[in-house]
């Protein structure tokens, strides 16, 4: 039996998991401007969720209340119409993030999502991330900064196709 | 679909019900647990602040809690004496304070009814006077002297010293953890609505604890200032018991004025005297609504003031003192979880996700529109 259940600390995050977990956030280009220590901090605000092959993890018009993060395994991006129809629009994988939105307003999901196999992924909600800015504004600035950045990015790739249509 | 949701929400209030019984039943266990939980919520702002100067989150939690132990345990050590005075000098002039009390009832029935009006007949004669003289000082003296052993008999002071300043400790280090921890065991379903129950009881209550201890703060030290400067004695004991009463809506404000007026009657003060505390009070209870409550409490609580009378009536039938204390504060709490839980049930119901048909492919075209 291992004493560690005995006897260790069950709040306490497991150091080898906890290193890897680090390395992984530092491949997600939302976190890339954040220093080694940050991310600790980061990571201390993090939920890690598992979800079973086709789990819904949110439904479209659901209140946004964060984002996530693919940390493994696979998850379809699905929009649902009237007509009981729905449509695939994307697929998402290890270190991709979703409902990013949701970090800056409180608008209703825009799509759903469901895992297509055994995944997990790292949960980063708005209370968090703000009692995070309040403590350590520094990083809410470099967050705030690669949202935007996201943002932009977006906005320019709406803005081609719009004009692609038209 | 809808009974569905209506059963979870039945089954989360029963729930909440057994919760509330069995923390009634391990009450004594649960309070230093409570009271740390309080003081970690009072010292995180501090924490953060630290922190916010890049300090590490360990030697933040560690600078404020042995630096707030140190100014807690010097203020203590500056008041506890003045409070002790205070009480030993009640406990020796009990017995001129109930001969105070007689000659003003005997004063006040001479000049009333003469000395056998019908109030006089109707309680037996003077006996009823004699007799509730008697029983007020010695009530007062079996509880001033029995106030060291009651709270180290009803209290296991040992533990509690020790417990609370660790708990408090480890809850400022790991309480984010703790809560991490707690969350990861909800399931994925409700994990969204959980986190935003939980994350919403924390606000409130953070703006509740810091709304109570600001304001029972300045009122006391108020209080204690204005009946010391008008040469009431007892000004500490008072002030301190009006800032904690004052915490009980409507009631409170009332019971300090009451309370000093009672001291001015026992100690002999001139009748210009009550003039002073009702506009030490009135001065008081004006800071108190114009300045703390708009700052501290405005988001609070969201009551309605009958609510919050049936509230304060329902706690002292259920807990005393603690009961009126404690009633608003758990009403606006669970005012919070309520909120989030008619928010989901009246969500429109939809059809399940796995009902729905996959969508023709759209073809390629737009290079064609």
């Amino acid at each position: 039996m291992d004493m560690k259940l005995l006897w260790g600390n069950p709040f306490k995050k497991n150091i080898p998991d906890l290193e890897s977990d680090i390395d992984f956030l530092s491949t997600v280009s939302l976190f890339d401007s954040l220093t080694r220590r940050q991310k600790y901090r980061l990571f201390s605000s993090i939920h890690i969720r598992h979800y079973k092959q086709g789990e819904i993890v949110f439904r479209q018009d659901d209140p946004g209340v964060g984002l996530y993060i693919v940390r493994s395994g696979l998850v379809d991006v699905y929009n649902e119409y009237s007509d009981m129809t729905r449509n695939k629009i994307a697929e998402l994988s290890k270190g991709e993030v979703f409902g990013e939105i949701a970090l800056l307003n409180d608008s209703l999901r825009s799509a759903t999502v469901v895992a297509s196999k055994e995944t997990v992924l790292f949960a980063f909600f708005r209370t968090d991330f703000l009692n995070l800015m309040d403590s350590d504004p520094k990083i809410g600035v470099k967050l705030i900064y690669s949202l935007a950045k996201t943002m932009a990015e977006r906005l320019r790739l709406i803005n081609e196709d719009t004009t692609l249509v038209s | 679909m809808k009974y569905q949701r209506a059963l979870i929400f039945i089954l989360f209030i029963a729930f909440l019900s057994v919760l509330f019984f069995i923390a009634v039943q391990l009450r004594l266990i649960l309070v230093p647990f409570v009271l740390a939980y309080i003081f970690q919520f009072a010292l995180r702002p501090l924490v953060n602040m630290l922190k916010q100067k890049g300090i590490r989150h360990g030697t933040a939690v560690a600078t404020v809690f042995f630096t707030s132990f140190l100014i807690l345990g010097t203020s203590l050590y500056i008041l506890i004496p003045a409070i002790v005075a205070e009480l030993s000098n009640i406990q020796s002039n009990i017995d001129n304070y109930a001969g105070v009390l007689i000659a003003k009832y005997n004063m006040m029935q001479e000049v009333f009814m003469g000395g056998s009006g019908p109030l006089s007949e109707f309680f037996g004669g003077k006996n009823i006077v004699n007799g509730f003289t008697e029983s007020f000082k010695n009530n007062m003296v079996f509880y001033i002297q029995k106030i060291p052993q009651k709270i180290i008999g009803v209290l296991p002071m040992v533990l509690y010293v020790i417990v609370i300043p660790f708990a408090t400790f480890f809850f400022l280090l790991d309480a984010q953890r703790i809560k991490e921890k707690f969350i990861a065991l909800i399931p994925n379903r409700y994990f969204e609505i959980s986190l935003n129950i939980v994350n919403s009881l924390h606000k409130q209550f953070g703006l509740i604890l810091k709304g109570m201890l600001t304001s029972a703060l300045i009122i006391s030290i108020l209080a204690s200032a204005g009946l010391w400067i008008i040469g009431l004695e007892y000004p500490i004991i008072v002030g301190i018991f009006s800032g904690i009463a004052n915490l009980i809506p409507y009631f409170g404000p009332i019971s300090g004025t009451i309370t000093a007026s009672l001291v001015a009657i026992v100690t002999g003060a001139n009748p210009v005297f009550f003039l002073y505390i009702i506009l030490v009070f009135l001065g008081v209870n004006l800071v108190d609504n114009v300045l703390v409550q708009p700052l501290v409490l405005a988001r609070a609580a969201k009551l309605h003031p009958l609510a919050v009378i049936f509230l304060v009536l329902t706690g002292s039938k259920l807990g005393g003192i603690f009961g009126m204390l404690l009633a608003v504060p758990l009403a606006s709490l669970l005012q919070v979880v309520l909120i989030i839980l008619f928010q989901e049930i009246k969500k429109p119901i939809r059809p399940p996700f796995k009902d729905f048909i996959d969508a023709e492919p759209p073809g390629d075209n737009t290079e064609t529109a």
